[in-house]
């Protein structure tokens, strides 16, 4: 700061030396002019000359400090890899770095602990959830049961059962964002959606729903084969959940873009909010509010863009890939 | 029918002797890798349902142990890995079965009777109960003398309920057993009526309609005898 006050000090200098030679010029006493070139020009050198300098410096550090910036924007919290600031003969730079990595070991440490936490409070979950739901099915079982205490057990299994699912798909997704699926391969959308749609089949026709496709083109994408299957099959889900009776679902490929449109009535919840967790369309009680932020997180990680669009009792669902 | 269960989870260790002593099945356990090594070497069992994460080696191992001896042991692996490879891994290294943690009590039933049908003749290919008999090789149905025509799903479901008689046997299990994990409950379980609702049609319209129960919020019942 110091040095930057010195450096507004220079302007100032000069107007005032330039100032006062042209006053003596004009009023020429020659003794007098000397004087002020004798005072004035070593003034004027060293000014200039110290301008130079601090220019230097400031260009230098601001090298520097670009140099921070980069490392900065390089640094991924998920990876392991050290960073490493370079030593400056500025002691406030050096401070800056070292303050900096720690700042990054304390964010890594905490995120490591809450990305552990989160996987190891789900998988430490299945077992217990697994013994309730076992035993409830033994219970089940014994002939000395009424019914007044199957009606509470289908209670607690139906609980434990949305329990259950919910901890599977908050699973799925701490998967999915730390990228434990490793089958990349050239995925053809096409064949996806009708692996899905063989899937679905059942489903579909026992809601009576209209299929239509549309096939224009080709859509590849380089990503995970598992995650585009979790990813069209939780979008034909939701198609078939939310929609209508004599309702439709368009299957639509077209080259960079594969879109699933349904009927259904129109959402209850802002359209932004709907890609959230637990957030969900009140009216269908069993939905989980997972299903979109699982298919968000599956485009983020494979490079896709994801537009949801609702006119006219037509919700549009379309996958792209960015420009 | 001697059965032999490795797994570290004293909970669940518990919960599926118990399961399979009501079955009828002599039940011996192992609490970890070691144990289960042992087991295995000094003493013989029709089938064994083997965890992968044990705290002092793989399960996998002891499968790979199994079948260098070349028994014709039954060898169901019941794991949290549960990705595809794990599952191709898990039967190439020679499993009969892969069962994905967290399991339905009645799937793990199931899995087992498939697999003891399978490996011996004192299974037979056929379940009967009155007038009612499953043909398992051919897939057949006869209600009263007559061949029923069941869809592949009708057939599923009574399979399921029929290998898992006189229990209960939950919605969610029936629907897991028919399409894995990814189906959603909703939509399933209006699928899995329908379907139930047309099985029970045609096995009443051939003197049959006494054994589907229904309890109510849970799913159904085989009810023999």
């Amino acid at each position: 700061m110091k040095k930057l006050k010195l450096l507004y000090i220079i302007p100032n200098l000069l107007a005032f030396s330039t100032a006062t030679i042209l006053i003596g010029y004009f009023f020429s006493s020659e003794y007098y002019l000397k004087a002020i070139i004798v005072a004035v020009v070593p003034a004027l050198i060293l000014a200039i000359g110290f301008r130079i300098i601090t220019y230097r410096r400031i260009q230098f550090i601001r090298k520097q400090l670009y140099q921070i910036l980069e490392t900065l924007e390089e640094f991924d919290v998920d990876e392991p890899k050290k960073v490493n600031f370079e030593e400056s003969p500025f002691p406030i730079l050096n401070d800056l770095n070292e303050y900096l990595v720690e700042l990054i070991d304390r964010v890594r440490k905490n995120y490591r602990a809450n990305k552990q936490f989160t996987q190891n409070a789900s998988h430490e979950l299945q077992t217990p959830l697994a013994v309730i739901k076992g035993h409830v099915e033994i219970l089940l079982q014994s002939p000395r049961i009424g019914e007044k205490e199957i009606e509470s057990l289908a209670i607690v299994l139906q609980n434990t059962n949305r329990l259950s699912k919910i901890n599977s798909s908050l699973i799925l997704l701490s998967k999915i964002e730390h990228q434990r699926f490793s089958d990349t391969m050239k995925v053809d959308f096409e064949k996806v959606a009708e692996e899905v749609l063989k899937n679905f089949k059942d489903l579909i026709s026992i809601q009576e729903i209209k299929i239509e496709k549309k096939y224009d083109g080709k859509f590849e994408v380089e990503m995970s084969e598992t995650l585009a299957e979790i990813l069209v099959a939780n979008l034909m889900q939701n198609a078939i959940r939310h929609n209508v009776e004599d309702g439709f679902i368009k299957v639509e490929v077209k080259e960079k873009e594969f879109s699933i449109s349904n009927s259904g009535i129109s959402p209850k919840v802002p359209m932004e909010s709907l890609f959230k967790r637990f957030k969900r369309d009140s009216e269908v009680e069993e939905s989980l509010g997972l299903g979109l932020s699982i298919v968000k997180r599956i485009c983020e990680q494979s490079g896709l863009e994801i537009s949801y669009t609702y006119e006219n009792g037509n919700h549009e669902i379309i996958i792209s890939i960015p420009r | 029918m001697k059965l032999l269960i490795v797994e570290d989870e004293q909970d669940l260790l518990d919960l599926i002797m118990r399961y399979f002593k009501r079955e009828g099945y002599l039940c011996e356990f192992a609490n970890n890798f070691k144990d289960g090594y042992k087991k295995i070497n000094n003493y013989e069992y029709d089938c064994a349902i083997i965890d992968l994460n044990l705290p002092d080696g793989d399960g996998l191992k002891l499968v790979d142990t199994l079948r260098a001896d070349n028994t014709q042991m039954g060898i169901l692996i019941v794991s949290a890995r549960d990705t595809v490879d794990d599952r191709i891994n898990g039967l190439d290294t020679g499993a009969d079965d892969y069962l994905t943690k967290p399991f339905n009590l009645s799937e793990l039933n199931a899995r087992v009777k498939a697999i003891m049908r399978r490996k011996t003749n004192q299974f037979s290919k056929e379940l009967n109960f009155k007038n009612l008999s499953i043909n398992m090789d051919q897939r057949k149905v006869t209600a009263s003398e007559k061949v029923l025509q069941l869809t592949k799903k009708e057939y599923n479901i009574l399979l399921y309920l029929a290998r898992n008689k006189n229990r209960v046997v939950t919605k969610d299990s029936i629907a897991e057993h028919l399409w894995g994990d990814y189906m959603d409950d909703a939509v399933s379980f209006d699928f899995i009526y329908a379907h139930v609702k047309n099985l029970r049609k045609k096995l009443a319209e051939n003197g049959c309609g006494d054994f589907l129960k229904t309890v109510y919020g849970i799913g159904y019942k085989f009810q023999a005898n």
